[in-house]
């Protein structure tokens, strides 16, 4: 009888070990290609030092939002552009094709439809497009598929991600659209992690939706996009982007629809 | 890595020793980590306890009252009062030969039991009922409500009622008592234990065999499946809906109602499986609490296969006393709806619980009104199949007035779907949540497939080497961490 308790014990002490050991290799550990998500033991038991980690990155985000924005002048180069993101991408991209076209840039898109900061983070997809299309300006439309996330913050380490692949380059985050009791919190997230002058906050534009009630019509989107550009001289880096005049309906906007599969 | 240990030791040890301190933000729940460090150090004291009833039973009521305290902090001490009045009525009743004295003592306990349940989940509805009725400005008190306190106050009520129907003597000692009325695998989410069945296995020779233990782990591997993988995972897209009802399409607001109503049954029957588990795994026999109800053809079935604990003390202890089928046909219909309204209010303090009671409850009442006219339907295939959906169907739209904020809520959802519904919708659903899909359709073949299967598999596991134990064991740890959401949803059932 004592052996079965004692064989019950030893597989919950094993089993218990391997778990936290896991948690506290400094490496993923991978089966075949998947690497293996580890539970959140070395982050509980560290919780000190990591607060004190986001004080630190709380108190620089306050330096930044408390400097007064500097006047940036434009950069009047035509600019290669690439904007990326969720289904709300799409339209974003065939109006930004006719700004590309009224302002002389080029433009390309990726839209993935259904995707995350975490997908797009764990994807080499951004990299490969960026490279290709040897891109020197970045429009983000990603969060809309996470903005009811319990835990915001734990999203950060897949934006930053993102941002590390963008480099130097200058981009403009265009956060996700008001959607019926979303809290906020992963805009405000967005808006600490990205750099400061390139968050676009959307929340507050009234959009018209299609019929699934959440994604903005093209027309609605097309509004969105207006509102960035006139958004844009208090961006970090402004671009041209000056309104499309009404002769430049029907642009290439370079729509790449993308999926997992094609990862 | 061990500089790192080293320069952290301190930071990890404060930590460490932070997580077994009471935190309302964390209470205690069996798909947590820290459940399992805490039983990995009780478990091999109690097998070395175990057969010892005076060492066993003090050291599972330290157990016992240490989770209640990391589950609802000082209201530990709350149990430790309640037990001891019970006790102490209960003896008194026992003593006492006139029948009217014994009654008042009975009443007098089941009023303290009531009492604190009616102060700590009630006050605040009724304060908000009385404001709108006297059009007042009462402010709601400021009320924390001590996890599994409804569970263990029926488990109460029942322990005294029995004892003055003489159904059973009460404990020779105060420790068996709290140990029944503070059992840490039924404390804070049942099942609801009753006395007659739960006391004398304290007495008995507990000699667990090869497949208690292991099939009790074998339970606990299938509860936090149901639980932390399953209804955890699904319960994300299904807050969604709830929380935003006029936001989504027929096909997306249909799947979010199918979802909750899986989600429901996996959090529950998960918790009950794992509470089972690990007290089976200890020798304790806790019963059956649910049997695959969604099989079920009509209402009188489901409420025979859902949360059996409570129905059949709801059964016992208030249609049976309420004169039951014994006092005429109204009656009888109008008892099974007062029951159901009872039930209704027990899950909750609001009003939309004790409109899901009352439809369960008139649901009963025109089952049994149309049982003579059923009986007269022939039994195949296609009636049973169309009853089944028919009560599958009813008890799903019940689940959306539970779950949804408010009463309009609840009808928006109901219709959008009929109003908003267009097939073509749903090969986008299942391209946008494939994962969400492939859970359901886990969970309904889990559901629907036969007892003797699931009966081969468990003995599978009992028989199987330790070494696939320990894989199967790790697999499932591994699985929940994959699915695991940021904050672990407390079970649905912890709030009653």
């Amino acid at each position: 009888m004592k052996s079965n308790y004692f064989s019950l014990w030893l597989l919950l002490v094993l089993g218990l070990a391997i778990v936290v050991g896991i948690s506290f290799m400094p490496h993923d550990v991978s089966v075949g290609a998947y690497a293996l998500k580890k539970a959140p033991i070395k982050s509980t038991l560290t919780q000190k030092v990591a607060a004190e980690d986001t004080v630190a990155a709380l108190a620089e985000v306050v330096v930044a939002v408390d400097e007064k924005p500097k006047a940036v002048e434009t950069d009047t180069l035509p600019k290669s552009i690439f904007i990326f993101g969720d289904s709300m991408s799409f339209n974003l991209a065939l109006r930004l094709a006719a700004y590309a076209a009224q302002n002389g840039h080029t433009i390309h898109s990726i839209n993935w439809d259904s995707s995350s900061t975490k997908k797009w983070a764990d994807s080499d997809t951004l990299k490969y497009f960026l490279d290709k299309y040897n891109v020197d300006y970045v429009f983000i439309a990603l969060g809309s598929n996470e903005m009811y996330t319990k835990n915001a913050d734990a999203h950060v380490p897949h934006v930053k991600k993102l941002l590390e692949t963008i480099g130097d380059r200058p981009y403009v985050w265009i956060g996700p659209p008001d959607l019926k009791g979303n809290t906020g919190k992963f805009e405000e997230m967005l808006a600490a992690t990205c750099r400061p002058g390139s968050f676009f906050k959307s929340t507050g534009i009234e959009m018209k939706r299609r019929g699934d009630r959440i994604h903005p019509t093209k027309e609605a989107s097309a509004l969105w996009v207006d509102s960035m550009a006139r958004w844009m001289p208090k961006s970090s880096h402004p671009i041209l982007m000056n309104m499309p005049s009404d002769s430049i309906r029907k642009v290439n906007a370079n729509i790449i629809s993308w999926s997992s599969k094609k990862k | 890595m061990l500089d790192w240990i080293h320069e952290d030791f301190e930071t990890i040890c404060s930590n460490f020793g932070s997580l077994f301190l009471y935190d309302p933000e964390a209470p205690m729940i069996f798909s947590s980590g820290l459940f399992w460090v805490i039983f990995i150090l009780f478990l091999p004291v109690y097998a070395l306890l175990k057969n010892s009833k005076w060492k066993m039973v003090p050291f599972v009521v330290c157990f016992s009252l240490y989770f209640y305290y990391k589950s609802s902090g000082i209201f530990f001490l709350m149990l430790i009062g309640t037990s001891l009045v019970d006790w102490l009525l209960s003896h008194w009743i026992h003593k006492t030969e006139s029948r009217r004295k014994r009654l008042f003592l009975m009443w007098l306990s089941i009023t303290v039991s009531l009492s604190i349940l009616g102060y700590f989940k009630y006050a605040n509805f009724f304060l908000l009922n009385w404001n709108l009725v006297v059009e007042g400005n009462f402010q709601p008190l400021d009320i924390i409500l001590p996890v599994g306190i409804s569970f263990y106050t029926f488990q109460s009520i029942s322990y005294v009622v029995d004892v003055y129907k003489k159904r059973i003597e009460p404990t020779e000692s105060w420790l068996d008592y709290l140990f029944f009325l503070s059992y840490f695998p039924a404390l804070v989410a049942g099942p609801i234990v009753r006395a007659d069945y739960f006391l004398p296995q304290i007495k008995a020779n507990r000699k667990p065999t090869k497949a208690n233990i292991w099939g009790g782990m074998w339970l606990v591997i299938v509860g936090i499946v149901k639980k932390a993988i399953i209804a955890d995972y699904i319960a994300q897209y299904n807050d969604l809906i709830f929380d935003s009802p006029d936001l989504y399409t027929g096909v997306q607001t249909l799947m979010g109602v199918l979802g909750y109503t899986m989600q429901i049954y996996c959090d529950f029957s998960g918790y009950s499986d794992m509470a089972i588990g690990i007290s089976l795994l200890m020798g304790f026999k806790l019963g059956i609490n649910f049997d695959s109800p969604y099989q079920s053809v009509n209402l009188t079935e489901f409420w025979r296969r859902w949360h059996i604990s409570l129905s059949s003390w709801l059964r016992d202890y208030v249609y049976i006393p309420l004169g039951g089928n014994r006092k005429g046909t109204f009656r009888t219909y109008l008892n099974n709806f007062l029951t159901m309204l009872i039930g209704g209010l027990w899950h909750g303090a609001a009003w939309k619980f004790v409109f899901w009671g009352a439809m369960h409850g008139a649901g009963l009442a025109v089952h049994k009104a149309c049982k003579p006219i059923l009986s007269r339907i022939p039994d195949n295939f296609f009636t049973k199949f169309f009853f089944w959906l028919l009560t599958f169907i009813y008890v799903s739209l019940l689940w959306v007035f539970f779950r949804a904020a408010d009463f309009e809520s609840s009808i928006l959802i109901i219709k959008n779907i009929f109003v908003d519904f267009q097939v073509m919708q749903i090969p986008q659903f299942i391209e946008a949540r494939p994962v969400w899909c492939v859970m359901m359709l886990a969970i309904i073949i889990f559901h629907f497939v036969p007892q003797r299967w699931a009966d081969g598999v468990l003995a599978a596991y009992v028989r199987s080497n330790w070494v696939i134990r320990l894989i199967i064991f790790l697999i499932v740890v591994q699985l929940v961490i994959e699915f695991m959401t940021e904050e672990v949803a407390p079970f649905i059932y912890f709030q009653f």
